[in-house]
């Protein structure tokens, strides 16, 4: 199922998607060159405010510089232009697109900062690789919020979708459902620790399913360190 | 009752819906126990991915540069000069039209003696190679350019527009032509003949080039 990068808009006036659909129609004609590659500008514009913001969530451990950050976002752009130029497809999720690309592009730029941390200071040892396989990736972890605000019941569903997912601000939402600021903020608070204590089981149970794959996959096909199994 | 790391996330949560996140993270995240600010990363950022641009997250220029140059960077054109050089060779190819074609083309539609055919060829030599600033070609010649080709005048004219202005290199108008003989019939030089012919006399170039020159780098209008 898609993701659609507006909530609030039935995905027949999502302006990703129909910016898709645009795209798809003019790589179909022969004189669609100027128009794809416009669109396909256009589509990437309206995120890089978004990229940006995620980008300097994501790298913040690293303490990136405006710059550093400027090389990330123009980084995961060229990533996805260059993954649009490939394949189209009016039912892709742009936001999942740009997710994946902004994930590798953060573990390129951490990669590189440790490399060069290790030749000017020889003596660190060898860090963990960003890259931690068991871990869920950047889309699957927004895909998984959207499903757990969905599956909260009744008023708290409401409320997170329109604070989380909406962007409402609580008076608004207050002013919606004819209720005082504080029985939001209360609502709120409840769902999000119901959000998170079932993200923590998730994960746990998720790492235990990576970790019992792995053994089970380990006893099945014994692996020659230096590569390949074994004859 | 909020705990720091709950208080911390909703302050983010609403500050993202009313446009005005705090840059730098550690604004939040000096709240949060440092065990937990992985966590508070993947969380905000999860959620940023799943709502996607903001309302207020408008297009501004320095947007779409960055989206242009991504885009650019995907294709052999010219960086600075936007997606036109590119779009103009891969349209004469899928059209099958060689280069001397489009501009024996162009000089009989602007009624060109060899001196102008001669610009002509120079100048669209440095729109395909990159070297030109879209923004200041002429729409008419877009769209005549558009029209030979069998594509869309309003296409080239917002290919033309698309620029990455950071790094559009500042160059110098082509060196005029020397004159040489013309054609009859071109519409500026019979309506005025004689600054024409004064021009050339003191040195100045040729009707047709400055025409030329005028399509290429006089702006939108010229």
């Amino acid at each position: 199922m898609p993701v659609s990068s507006d909530p609030a808009a039935p995905p027949a006036q999502d302006p990703d998607a129909t910016l898709l659909r645009q795209l798809a129609l003019a790589r179909r004609r022969p004189d669609g060159v100027l128009r794809e590659q416009l669109i396909v500008t256009q589509l990437l514009s309206r995120h890089v405010a978004n990229i940006r913001r995620i980008v300097a969530w994501r790298a913040c451990s690293q303490r990136p510089s405006d710059a550093d950050i400027d090389e990330l976002v123009g980084g995961v752009l060229i990533r996805v232009a260059d993954a649009l130029s490939k394949e189209v497809d009016a039912g892709n999720s742009i936001t999942g697109l740009i997710a994946v690309n902004i994930e590798w592009e953060v573990i390129d730029y951490v990669r590189r900062r440790r490399r060069r941390a290790r030749e000017v200071h020889p003596e660190i040892e060898d860090f963990p690789d960003p890259a931690a396989p068991e871990r869920p990736t950047l889309a699957d972890e927004a895909c998984a919020l959207r499903e757990r605000i969905a599956g909260l019941s009744g008023r708290d569903q409401q409320i997170m979708a329109e604070r989380m997912l909406l962007g409402l601000k609580p008076e608004e939402i207050a002013w919606r459902h004819g209720v005082d600021r504080r029985v939001v903020d209360t609502a709120t608070s409840r769902a999000l620790k119901k959000l998170l204590a079932s993200d923590e089981l998730s994960d746990v149970r998720h790492a235990r399913d990576v970790r019992a794959a792995r053994r089970d996959w380990d006893a099945q096909t014994p692996i020659d360190r230096r590569g390949g199994p074994e004859s | 009752m909020t705990d720091a790391f709950d208080h911390a996330f909703l302050a983010a949560i609403d500050d993202l819906n009313a446009g005005r996140l705090h840059d730098d993270p550690q604004h939040y995240l000096r709240a949060v126990p440092a065990a937990r600010h992985a966590e508070f990363t993947r969380r905000l950022t999860a959620l940023m991915v799943a709502r996607g641009p903001a309302d207020h997250d408008e297009v501004t220029a320095e947007a779409y540069d960055a989206a242009l140059s991504a885009v650019t960077a995907t294709t052999a054109g010219s960086a600075a000069a936007g997606i036109l050089p590119d779009g103009l060779r891969r349209l004469r190819k899928v059209r099958g039209i060689e280069r001397d074609a489009l501009i024996d083309a162009l000089a009989a539609e602007y009624d060109l003696g060899p001196a102008g055919r001669d610009a002509l060829r120079r100048y669209y030599h440095e729109l395909e190679s990159g070297a030109l600033t879209g923004s200041n070609i002429a729409h008419r010649l877009l769209r005549s350019l558009a029209r030979q080709l069998d594509a869309d005048g309003e296409d080239f004219i917002a290919a033309a527009r698309a620029v990455v202005r950071a790094s559009v290199p500042q160059r110098s108008p082509l060196r005029p032509a020397p004159a040489m003989g013309r054609s009859a019939g071109d519409f500026e030089r019979r309506r005025a003949p004689a600054p024409a012919a004064r021009s050339q006399r003191i040195g100045r170039p040729d009707p047709d080039v400055e025409l030329v020159e005028r399509l290429f780098t006089g702006g939108p209008d010229a």
